[in-house]
């Protein structure tokens, strides 16, 4: 028997093996990072805080379903048959607990939330060398989470609160969290207000600013005040913040002077800009909004539109032909792109009215989600007004009232409101009104309706009812945490 | 000194007395004994003889004495020998011992060292005084020319028999001037040949598949066919060889129960799908393992990108395959655990053969042209369609528009229009030519070839080509040590064409392009540059196919290495040591350039791409065999150790804005805005313990265990390291005493199995936590950011397949019927699975092992030698049905998956335990609103349904129609049943091949329909749509014209149609010329393929999958590249 060669034959490729087998099921990583080996730098905390930015960008958060969320159930848009169930649903206040964007909307803004408490769990275990960078980071990222809350607790009201980092599936409840959201949401802008630069530059344009901290800490307090908390102390607050945020220079916030302007790529951090999503062309970090407006087989623009928010008739025809947004809200006239000897006109052989405000012929990226024009979460006409209505519930139609909305008002070239012709009431429809006709597109309407109790009233041709103040908490987020509670009026 | 005796059979079973008895009688043998001569002469075994009508016993003696060996024979037997006439001058024992047996009733054996001469099984037991001999001579040869030994060579009608020798040369006695010979040999179809006296004959032995001594490889290793247990099937290069086909993957369609073949993609080098016995799995891939002579391939290696996915196992030249095993049950695959749930598919390539150099040279030249046009609307009837939809929708007409008369002038002036379909499809030539190179000696045996490959498409410059080498050496250093190589290398180049969807945001597939583009649509502008897109109002922004057809360029290229080098070392007889080494790297390129002509191009100023990837994979195998006899025992074991290492790296950045298209994609640099690069980088890492052990007794009870334990990188911290056995049983009962009386059942075997393997194809890092990129620009400039992408499981696994089968390998009338029925189950746990977790964690799913599915099922495989005189007809059958169904997936919502396409709004297959993966879960189509009276009474899905608008069938019986309550399950993309159906016919030097292959009862959901079947602007309308309902055409069941297309529409089964087929795949005409001057054999022949297909699919081709390896998305035609027929000529020469 040949014993020895047969184990040698088996011994030198075993022990060969074995030899590299110490290890060798461990996973080796090259183009990924992973926790265990980030974290770890001031640089990292940067890195870190850029991907809570990032999550801005989301077509289900900020970039689209948001903006449609609180635009479509308005009286100024609808979605001319754009295919999606959601939205005809949304328009016709027809929801239901599974409509698709509630839960796009809901776990969208938790990923914002999960990457801002990831940056500040991790703040601790660095060792930051640059003065005052920790605290900014913190802010920066306190800010976005605040953000994120509010705008959660305004569509949903409640909402698991969730300040740690997810590294596993945690259940989390919703029932009363509601005041200890909102102490989030307020002391989050608070800390952001007190730690922020007044104005970012160079590089860091785009960044929070405490100017946009305090704006939406206003903002904040002005919906704690309104329907359906109606904490009505909160009104003053909402007052002192705005007027404080009008008042400071070193924000330097001012109304620019033509309205157009607002809406021009080489304008958007001018001195209206409070704080937008961020969009460029041409590296991966654009949208496809104006693609959406855009006029289907319209030659309208290069890559050509979908019609898919477009403007309600009547109010397009509300509107005063007097008032200079109108050529800058609606597309009115145009030449063809590709038969630039044709103009196309509304009304006229252009068939439906359009929205024409996020449409800037300088902007022109590589393809259809490439558009580089940002999006405005808040900007100085929104704050005017914001201080118009809290101090008109404060103090009624007064002279504090009218200052906002007159300034407004004024851009517009539409004469100034006097305070003998108006109630509280009636000052407050004027200035919902208002800010209908100055931000309308923009994603903030229904939460005006909601605040000011205004849905029922002003929306007549669908049925509304008070379930319709709230969205539901998504059906397939109540599948899988069994901790939820379905909000009343939905169960 | 050794002596054996011979003892018949049938006695084995005897007691030892009888035994002994039977030992008494030895007496009457004739036994001659003789000493071993210790002399080199008895290892050079010379032997001489000159004897003339000498007796037979004489004649042994003289072997016996000049070989030194030992001779046991009967000496009854002997005396009944016919005499003896032979001249041999220094032959070998065996030559001596076969010309001295020539014509006589008896065989011969070599058992250490002893000759045994017992009866042929044939011969009677006693001879008659035969009638005065005539001479025959002749070779017989294989199917390669090769010389066949040891063909048994017998008078029909008569008893004498002999047997070719070496040089497959026999000499045969005749009774009269003609008479018929029977060859027969192991491994071939038996011939009758009639021969006339003083005549030499040349016979060629065709192959048998259903023989029982044949070898099949199965891993690591190979069986003969009567020792498995478990369920395989084979394919013969000859098989593959009869239908021409890119890549071996085609070549298994419909030849083998229970594997679904599908070409997700017609393109040329297109990708094809295949199942083994239903999909296992919902998340991780479901293709089946390939191992290339025992080198298990990683399949990718194309290098991607959007557009026409090639298949990457095209890289493999069909010609150099010998055979293909499919391993399918539990017992077949479990030896490759966590890479065996899948099936397993074991390629094995030609390998040398001592002789000659045999040089064959293969070739063939043919045109392919589309299998049909889809009948759509001419000019006037689409813009007739067009206003009318309009008017429907209270707006004004588009034809004709004065201010636009180049695209909407006058109707009645439109004519027929532009048939886009002719612009886009060609004919198109696809050729083939391999030549090879086979031979050795004892030292070294080779088999060498190269082959190219060219085959352009039927879209107009879309092409695919493949240059291969080949070279297996198979090299004896000492005796007891070989060494095997295995090395081939190919270049792809293909020049690939959009085909595939719709592109979505004006990047149009040229398909999409080519139905949707109406017929009132000028090709070009009035300024003569091209129409950029469909400019009809209200219509899908379709490109311009013909722009994209003439300059789009997209050129793909792989170059891959496989090589592997075996040392096989013969420790004992029975004992073997296999070392392999060998490693698989490709690099694929695919760079593609849209210029200024095509849409896409006009709106980037000309766009180019270059995308990178390079796969690597080394393995070394360390497997040590044992093969073992023990009487009635025989015992086959295996065990070793294995590692793989996978590496992975891509690279790809794109550039837009060109002054000029002059370019193409070769100089990024040039443009004036760069894309972001990408890249990746990846590794895994594959360990592996295996063993089996075959134990067979007494030939018929058969049992087979094997395990493999797997480490994989891939899984979780927790769960490196996974086991998986298997256990199998087999009775070969017609080997059993009792079963020896039905003459007619040649081969009866009953097998079961059960086992359990894995599924380990999942992304590298799954199990855990990583950051992902999230980029966000502040002040103008792009920021790099990282957040949690996932939340880690390090308790991630494999999923397990378990596997039952229950078989039946039966023979009847000497193996001329074959039959094989299977039954198996299947069921997979820890199916791998995204599942929704509260989206409040920042994340809405982890990947984890839940849930569970079963896939279960018949197949039958039914084979004949229907007819085996001068015209032969051997037919093939198989039929198979698998039924797949989800079991569980705890925490899981019922819910549609993915999206078919965006813009149309089409959503996925439906999802949901107690149902098959696949099927659709939509609104049902119940026609339209005929009258005033249905449409009062509903159901409406929109407020304002007119007449003539579509209803749908309301399913919760609420009045009105919703999406969401009222869909229910429509269609279901699994077939029924599959079967294929090969009939092989000769006579004389004609060869015919017909082979079937086809599907019954699977639904296709035809996307095409979305924007061809609607009634309305959205593009060109099928010629069906004439039929639309108007209010002067009230039956029709086709919703009337509308701008505004009902969305409901398209989330109905009107997209749904039975995809049953029938298709005669190939059909091969061929004629053979032997013995040519320098040439062994010339086969000219013609094939068709895809010449008849028997459907009621209305698309391009019921054969399809766009989605390509979804495992989720079956049976979806969404714009695929269409299949051709094509008329194929060549020729088979072998020198």
């Amino acid at each position: 028997m040949k014993i020895k060669p047969i184990i040698l034959a088996l011994a030198v490729p075993l022990i060969f093996f074995t030899g590299c087998s110490e290890g060798f099921l461990e996973e080796k990583v090259y183009s990924n990072i992973t926790p265990s080996n980030f974290y770890k730098t001031e640089d990292d905390a940067k890195t870190a805080l850029i991907s809570v930015y990032s999550s801005l960008r989301s077509s289900n958060g900020f970039q689209r379903q948001i903006i449609l969320a609180a635009e479509y159930p308005g009286e100024a848009t609808w979605p001319n048959n754009s295919g999606e169930a959601w939205r005809t649903e949304m328009d016709q206040f027809k929801w239901t607990t599974s409509s698709t964007g509630f839960y796009q909307i809901w776990s969208q803004l938790y990923v914002t939330i999960n990457r801002a408490n990831t940056v500040l769990s991790y703040m601790e275990n660095i060792q930051f060398e640059t003065p005052g960078l920790k605290e900014r980071i913190i802010g920066e990222a306190r800010f976005l989470r605040g953000l994120a809350y509010l705008y959660l607790i305004r569509f949903f009201e409640n909402v698991p609160l969730k300040t740690e980092e997810n590294m596993s599936e945690i259940e989390s409840s919703n029932e009363g969290t509601s005041d200890a959201v909102w102490a989030l949401i307020f002391a989050d802008f608070e800390y952001a207000k007190n730690n922020l630069n007044s104005k970012n530059t160079g590089a860091d344009v785009g960044r929070a600013t405490a100017g946009a901290a305090q704006t939406m800490l206003a903002k904040a307090y002005l919906s704690y005040a309104g329907k359906p908390w109606n904490k009505s102390e909160y009104w003053s607050k909402a007052a002192e913040e705005a007027k404080s945020v009008i008042d400071n220079s070193a924000y330097g916030y001012d109304l620019e002077g033509e309205y157009e302007k607002v809406f021009l790529l080489e304008n958007e951090h001018g001195p209206e800009y409070i704080f937008s999503v961020e969009y460029e062309s041409f590296m991966g970090q654009g949208w496809d909004f104006p693609t959406f407006t855009g006029i289907r087989s319209g030659d309208q623009l290069k890559l050509d539109g979908w019609s898919s928010l477009t403007v309600e008739t009547a109010f397009f025809d509300g509107m005063d032909e007097a008032d200079k947004r109108r050529n800058k809200t609606f597309v009115l006239s145009y030449q063809g792109i590709n038969n630039p000897d044709r103009t196309y006109t509304y009304p006229g052989n252009i068939s439906l009215p359009h929205y024409n405000k996020y449409i800037d012929m300088e902007d022109v990226g590589s393809g259809t989600a490439d558009y580089a024009l940002n999006h405005y979460i808040t900007r100085f006409s929104d704050l005017l007004l914001m201080h118009s209505e809290a101090e008109n519930e404060v103090n009624g139609p007064g002279d504090n009232a009218l200052y906002g909305i007159n300034r407004v008002r004024a851009r517009a070239g539409l004469p100034a409101l006097k305070s003998s012709d108006f109630t509280k009431e009636t000052l407050r429809e004027a200035i919902f009104q208002e800010r209908l006709w100055e931000l309308c597109e923009e994603g903030h309407v229904w939460f005006d309706m909601k605040r000011m109790n205004l849905m029922t009233t002003r929306i007549k041709k669908y049925n509304v009812e008070e379930k319709h103040y709230v969205f539901p908490i998504p059906q397939n987020e109540l599948d899988v945490n069994p901790s939820l509670v379905q909000n009343s009026l939905y169960k | 000194m050794y002596v054996n005796f011979i003892v018949p059979r049938r006695t084995k079973c005897l007691c030892i007395q009888s035994k002994l008895w039977r030992m008494m009688k030895l007496s009457v043998l004739f036994v001659m004994v003789a000493f071993m001569h210790v002399s080199a002469a008895s290892n050079a075994q010379q032997i001489t003889l000159h004897k003339t009508n000498a007796k037979l016993s004489e004649t042994l003696e003289d072997i016996r004495k000049q070989s030194g060996y030992s001779l046991l024979c009967d000496a009854d037997l002997i005396n009944r020998a016919y005499p003896v006439t032979i001249a041999v001058e220094s032959v070998s024992l065996e030559e001596a011992l076969q010309k001295s047996l020539l014509g006589q009733p008896f065989s011969y054996k070599i058992n250490n060292r002893t000759i045994v001469i017992h009866a042929k099984h044939e011969s009677p037991g006693r001879l008659q005084q035969q009638p005065p001999q005539r001479q025959v001579t002749g070779k017989v040869v294989d199917g390669n020319n090769q010389p066949l030994s040891g063909v048994s060579v017998k008078l029909k009608g008569g008893q004498a028999t002999t047997v070719t020798d070496a040089d497959g040369l026999f000499t045969s006695l005749i009774p009269s001037d003609n008479a018929t010979l029977i060859f027969t040999f192991i491994g071939f179809a038996s011939q009758e040949v009639a021969v006339r006296a003083g005549s030499t004959v040349n016979v060629k032995m065709v192959e048998e598949s259903s023989d029982l001594d044949e070898v099949v490889v199965v891993g690591y290793g190979t069986m003969r066919k009567r020792d498995l247990t478990g369920s395989v099937s084979s394919i013969k290069s000859e098989d593959i060889k009869r239908s021409p086909v890119t890549s071996f993957d085609q070549a298994i369609q419909g030849k083998a129960a229970g594997v679904q073949v599908t070409q997700a993609s017609s393109a040329p080098g297109g990708r094809v799908v295949i199942r083994v016995r239903g999909g296992n799995s919902l998340s991780s891939s479901n293709e089946p393992l390939y191992v290339v002579d025992g080198f298990p391939i990683s399949a990718g290696s194309s290098a991607g990108g959007n557009g026409t996915a090639q298949n990457p196992l095209a890289t493999l030249n069909t010609a150099d395959i010998a055979s293909i095993e499919i391993l399918k049950d539990a017992s077949a695959t479990a030896i490759y655990g966590a890479r065996g749930a899948n099936g397993v598919v074991l390629i094995t390539t030609k390998r040398g053969s001592v002789g000659k150099p045999q040089v064959t040279f293969d070739t063939y030249y043919g045109v392919q042209t589309l299998i049909k046009k889809l009948d759509m609307m001419n000019a006037m009837e689409y813009a007739t369609l067009v206003n009318e939809a309009r008017a429907n929708d209270g707006q004004d007409p588009v034809f004709p528009n004065p201010n636009n008369p180049h695209y909407f002038p006058e109707i009645s002036s439109l004519g027929k229009g532009i048939d886009y379909q002719d612009q886009v499809f060609t004919s198109a030539p696809t050729q083939n030519h391999n030549i090879g190179i086979n031979g050795g000696n004892e030292g070294i045996r080779y088999s060498i070839g190269g082959g190219y490959f060219g085959q352009e498409g039927i879209i107009k410059n879309s092409d695919f080509n493949r240059a291969s080498f080949r070279s297996n050496l198979d090299i004896q250093i000492i005796p007891n040590l070989t060494v095997n190589t295995n090395i081939s290398a190919s270049h792809i180049w293909a020049n690939g064409m959009p085909s595939e969807g719709d592109g979505g945001g004006g990047t149009g597939g040229v398909v999409h392009g080519a139905i949707t583009m109406p017929a009132s649509v000028p090709i070009f502008d009035e300024d003569g540059s091209y129409t950029m897109t469909n400019p009809t109002p209200g219509s899908t922004p379709s490109n311009n196919p013909i722009a994209t057809v003439n300059h789009y360029k997209d050129k793909q290229e792989i170059d891959r290495l496989l090589g592997s080098v075996d040392v096989n070392w013969e420790i004992r007889n029975d004992l073997t040591l296999k070392v392999t080494f060998g490693a698989d790297r490709s690099t694929a390129n695919r760079s593609y350039y849209w210029p200024k002509e095509t849409h896409r191009g006009y709106t980037k100023d000309g766009e180019a791409y270059q995308r990178y990837r390079r796969d690597a994979s080394y393995l070394n195998e360390n497997i040590l065999t044992y093969n073992k006899v023990f009487g009635d025992h025989s015992i086959n074991a295996m065990g070793g150790f294995t590692w793989q290492v996978f590496h992975y790296k891509s690279f790809e950045t794109s550039s837009t804005g060109y002054s000029t298209d002059l370019y193409l994609a070769d100089n990024l640099g040039a443009g004036t805005t760069y894309g972001q690069p990408g890249s990746s980088r990846t590794q895994s890492q594959l360990a592996s313990y295996l063993g089996r052990l075959n134990y067979v007794y007494k030939d018929r009870y058969l049992f087979t265990f094997t395990a493999r334990s797997d480490g994989s990188s891939k899984f979780g911290a927790n769960n490196k390291w996974s086991f998986f056995p298997s256990v199998a049983v087999a009775w070969r009962a017609s080997e059993e005493e009792f079963m020896q009386s039905l003459y007619w059942l040649s081969d009866l075997k009953l097998r079961t199995s059960y086992g359990k393997t894995g599924n380990q194809n999942i992304d590298s890092y799954k199990s855990m936590a990583m950051l992902g990129t999230m980029n966000y620009p502040l002040g103008g400039a792009l920021n790099s950011g990282a957040g949690p992408n996932n939340i880690p499981n390090p308790d991630l696994k494999w999923e397990t397949t378990a596997t039952t089968d229950v078989g039946l390998d039966m023979g009847l009338f000497n193996n001329r019927l074959s039959l094989v029925v299977d039954y198996y189950y299947k069921k997979t746990t820890d199916l791998l699975w995204n599942i929704s977790t509260p989206s409040s964690t920042g994340f809405t799913s982890i990947f984890k092992n839940i849930g569970s599915l079963e896939n279960k099922g018949l197949e039958m495989a039914l084979g004949a030698d229907a007819l085996t005189g001068q015209f032969k007809w051997n037919t093939q059958l198989n039929w198979s049905r698998n039924r797949n169904k989800v079991l569980e997936i705890p925490g899981y919502t019922p819910s549609t998956q993915g999206s078919i396409s965006g813009h149309l709004k089409i959503n996925g297959s439906w999802l949901e335990p107690g149902l098959p993966v696949g099927v659709w879960n939509l609104l049902k189509y119940d026609g339209v609103f005929q009258n005033e009276e249905q449409l009062a009474e509903g159901p409406h899905s929109s407020s304002n349904d007119q007449l003539g608008d579509a209803r749908f069938v309301d399913r919760n019986g609420d009045g009105t129609i919703n999406y969401t309550d009222d869909r229910m399950i429509v269609g279901d993309p699994n077939p029924d049943f599959i079967y294929g159906w090969t009939n092989n016919f000769s006579f004389k030097g004609f060869d015919l091949s017909v082979y079937i292959q086809g599907s019954q009862g699977n639904d296709i959901l035809n996307v095409q329909r979305a924007e061809t079947n609607v009634s309305g602007p959205w593009g060109n309308q099928r010629r069906e749509m004439l039929d639309r309902w108007t209010p002067a055409n009230t039956t029709s069941g086709i919703p009337r014209a509308r701008v505004t297309v009902d969305p409901l529409l398209l989330q109905s089964d009107w997209l749904i149609e039975d995809g049953s087929y029938l298709r005669f795949k190939t059909i091969s005409l061929g004629y053979t010329f032997e013995n040519l001057k320098f040439i062994n054999s010339l086969r000219l022949y013609v094939t068709g393929q895809n010449l008849i297909t028997i459907t009621d699919y209305q698309g391009f081709d019921p054969e399809v999958n766009s989605p390509g390896n979804s495992n989720l998305q079956l049976g979806v035609d969404y714009n695929a590249y269409p299949s051709y027929k094509a008329m194929l000529f060549g020729m088979n020469i072998s020198f």
